[in-house]
């Protein structure tokens, strides 16, 4: 590593960010590239900015790098890294922050069609850290230049990774370097409902309400459904609760999507729950109860799925159970248990089922910077390391 | 059940398919609904609690609008139908992603009864019997297929000797024998009515490069199915492909809509305008149904049906009404339930036909995880 470039990121997420605030710049590019709800986007940046913190940016990259302080160990960064950014604003941004406190060149490659956050951030790159810094680079989608970068860095499903790992045979003679994180989902569980008053319910449900709501959705750390414990009617209570809940954060976000083919999907589906009578919640997005175990797959936007749960059986067996979803696809739990013991059980049984991230409720969609993303770190897979066990170890910085 | 079923076939039958109204007056259409909606409330469990839940009482609908519409996504989780044996059970056409609907019939009764006064009205109002060829699987190849069960009734009822259709049960599709069936059909001046989905057209098309100059009274159906394996094609296109590789003018080219949900048939108006020396209508796409079927058009977020009753609602410097959700109350559905909720987007017309905007489309996923979909738009365009 070169240098830990502070002062300079300091005055890039100066640009992004006035006093916590994102900048109308920044909401603007979001909300042009086809995200609906300025005031959606504004508290998904926010919590965006408790994600860029410089100092947990620096320490998460320094904390990687003590697997390799060893002084027969001779590191050599990329000399360029690209980036395939998926359609959520944001995603993708922490690994370019984290390579440009290494000082690595790095070309991004924005999604097709909404590259306005893209562009906006390299404008302000290259203000913040002049003709010195390490490079921001846009690569239009359609462009090739991406395939030159030493190792490139994407979030796609297994399909999409196998095709960059073709492109990139079909133009390399090596072997590609690329580091591909995959599809995950995140759930919200309430272990019981017993231990949580009427009205600390109702902020629960609030807090848990913005994990569904937040980028309507879409990301990976967007909750899809909960486990619930609790007697029926107390879990149809709580659902009626979340589905209220889901309906003030639209109303307060300003988050109403209009785009066609979620209307009609939402159409679709709340016609279904209705049938079964299972929706509860009256706006765009409802909680729904579920018989069936949680499974990751959206109903509809804004919509959660309740599976409830009987507080007395052991959390691994809950989740072997109501959990449906491949291990390696499981992403973060926001986990809402009072009582101290109980918490124990519940944080080991989900970190033993393949959850990479717990945190209260409301919480999921700020990891911290060193979050290691799939459970794997962030930028050691980066690194080309020799170990020198002979001789004193050149000095190739 | 089978007293309401004979009381519909009764109400087809007395129709006049060649000059009859296409709507029946509210008042007898509603006194039909109400038998209709009553049997299935007294007969169908899932529906009967629905129906609660909404506080529906059958005896109190007094619009179409008012009987608790199921949405087709229920199709694929419930079993809808009135109890007693099942005679033949239809599924929707599935994906790997998506479960398939299943639309199960008591009886097929009525199902025949409806297949064949539109087919009249829109499709043959000038002869008894043609040379029908389809590019689909028949219905001894295809049991469960809607489609297919349709194809079959018409060319039962319609059909020459030659008819015949062209895929066989494990989907082949023998395009030689076509091109050899459609030479023939020129050689002895016989008209033809080729009949397929819109992909089973752009794939003949694909495999042969024969053009043809068919016959005078020679007609096409499409019904529909614009998005394939192979990709999309627009109606434009197919419609072109149409005149240049069968000499055929649009007046020609009949359109059917309809569902495995359903028991009625939609189809625009042009060969019937045509061969009846009638205008051409203002929309040559706009379908039009018999009078057993109402089409409500309802809000997509609130799902509660948009006025679309006077020329004050229709879009300024159009005749196309506001766009809304498809809704059919299809009195033919006598089995399981009437009124069915789509997911195709339409809009009416001020002579009452329903323009298709097709159906709406996929949910837009745009989350941390990049599809082969959404890359391959951008490195490919």
């Amino acid at each position: 590593m070169t240098s830990i470039r502070t002062d300079e990121l300091d005055a890039l997420l100066g640009r992004w960010f006035d006093d916590g605030e994102p900048a109308d710049g920044m909401v603007d590019a979001v909300v042009r590239d086809g995200w609906p709800g300025r005031e959606l986007v504004e508290a998904g940046l926010r919590r965006h900015r408790q994600t860029w913190q410089i100092d947990s940016i620096v320490e998460a990259v320094r904390s990687e790098l003590r697997a390799v302080d060893d002084s027969r160990m001779v590191v050599r960064w990329p000399d360029c890294v690209a980036h395939i950014w998926p359609g959520l604003p944001g995603a993708g941004v922490t690994p370019v922050l984290l390579g440009a406190v290494a000082g690595v060149d790095q070309r991004i490659r924005p999604p097709s069609g909404s590259g306005h956050l893209a562009r906006w951030m390299a404008d302000t790159w290259s203000e913040a850290f002049g003709d010195s810094g390490p490079a921001f680079e846009i690569v239009e989608p359609g462009d090739d230049g991406w395939l030159d970068a030493e190792l490139v860095v994407a979030s796609g499903s297994d399909e999409t990774i196998d095709e960059l790992i073709r492109r990139r045979l079909e133009r390399n003679t090596g072997r590609p370097r690329l580091i591909g994180y995959g599809h995950g989902v995140s759930l919200g569980v309430v272990p019981d409902l017993g231990a949580w008053s009427d009205s600390e319910r109702v902020e629960l449900a609030y807090d848990i309400a913005a994990d569904v709501v937040l980028w309507h959705q879409q990301g990976c750390f967007s909750a899809r459904g909960l486990l619930v414990g609790g007697a029926d009617d107390e879990v149809d209570d709580f659902a009626i609760e979340v589905g209220r809940a889901i309906a003030r954060r639209e109303r307060e976000w300003n988050a109403v999507p209009e785009d066609e083919g979620w209307v009609a999907q939402r159409a679709k589906q709340r016609g279904l729950a209705d049938f079964q009578g299972t929706r509860r919640g009256d706006e765009f997005g409802w909680a729904q109860l579920e018989d069936d175990p949680f499974s990751g797959e959206l109903v509809a936007p804004h919509v959660a799925t309740i599976h409830r749960v009987d507080p007395q059986v052991e959390p691994m067996e809950v989740l072997q159970t109501k959990v449906d979803v491949p291990a390696e696809n499981l992403q973060g739990a926001a986990l809402a248990a009072r009582d101290v013991a109980e918490g124990d059980r519940w944080r080991q049984a989900l970190a033993r089922r393949g959850f990479t991230r717990i945190c209260r409720p409301g919480d999921l969609q700020a990891p911290p910077a060193g979050w290691w993303h799939d459970g794997r770190p962030n930028i050691l897979d980066w690194l080309n390391v020799t170990r020198v066990d002979a001789g004193d170890p050149p000095d190739i910085d | 059940m089978p007293d309401v079923s004979n009381q519909i076939v009764d109400a087809i039958e007395a129709w006049d398919p060649l000059e009859g109204p296409t709507t029946w007056p509210r008042r007898r259409f509603m006194d039909l609904a109400r038998r209709v909606v009553a049997e299935q409330y007294a007969h169908n469990a899932p529906f009967r609690e629905y129906a609660d839940r909404q506080g529906f009482e059958p005896g109190d609908a007094r619009d179409p609008a008012d009987i608790p519409a199921v949405s087709t996504e229920v199709f694929k989780h419930v079993d809808l139908h009135c109890q007693g044996p099942i005679e033949r059970v239809f599924r929707t056409s599935g994906t790997t992603r998506d479960r398939r609907g299943e639309h199960h019939f008591p009886t097929l009764d009525v199902y025949r009864a409806s297949m064949h006064p539109p087919f009249r009205r829109w499709a043959m109002p000038d002869r008894d019997s043609m040379r029908i060829f389809v590019i689909a699987k028949s219905a001894e190849a295809a049991p469960d297929s809607s489609l297919s069960f349709m194809f079959d009734g018409l060319i039962d009822r319609w059909g020459d000797d030659e008819s015949r259709f062209f895929v066989d049960a494990d989907g082949d599709f023998d395009d030689q024998a076509l091109v050899a069936a459609l030479d023939r059909a020129c050689e002895e001046s016989t008209s033809v009515f080729v009949m397929g989905t819109a992909f089973g057209f752009v794939e003949f098309f694909e495999r042969c490069d024969e053009s043809w100059s068919l016959p005078e009274g020679s007609r096409l159906l499409e019904t529909g199915g614009f998005k394939g394996r192979k990709g999309e094609v627009t109606r434009g296109e197919l419609y072109r492909a149409f005149g240049d590789r069968f000499e055929l003018p649009r007046e020609c080219c009949l359109s059917e809509y309809s569902m495995t949900e359903l028991s009625s048939q939609a189809y625009t108006s042009t060969i019937r305008a045509r061969l009846r020396g009638e205008d051409q209508p203002a929309h040559p796409r706009a379908f039009y149904t018999p009078p057993w079927v109402e089409i409500v058009l309802v809000d997509p977020m609130s799902l509660q049906p948009i006025e679309v009753e006077g020329p004050e609602s229709r879009q300024q410097g159009s005749s196309a009404g506001p766009r809304g959700l498809i809704r059919w109350v299809d009195l033919a559905n006598v089995g399981s339930v009437c009124a069915v909720q789509t997911g195709d987007l339409g809009s009416m017309t001020q002579d009452g036909g329903l323009i298709l905007h097709g159906r709406a489309p996929d949910a837009d996923l745009r989350g941390c995880s990049l599809t082969v979909e959404e890359w391959a738009e951008g490195e490919d365009r």
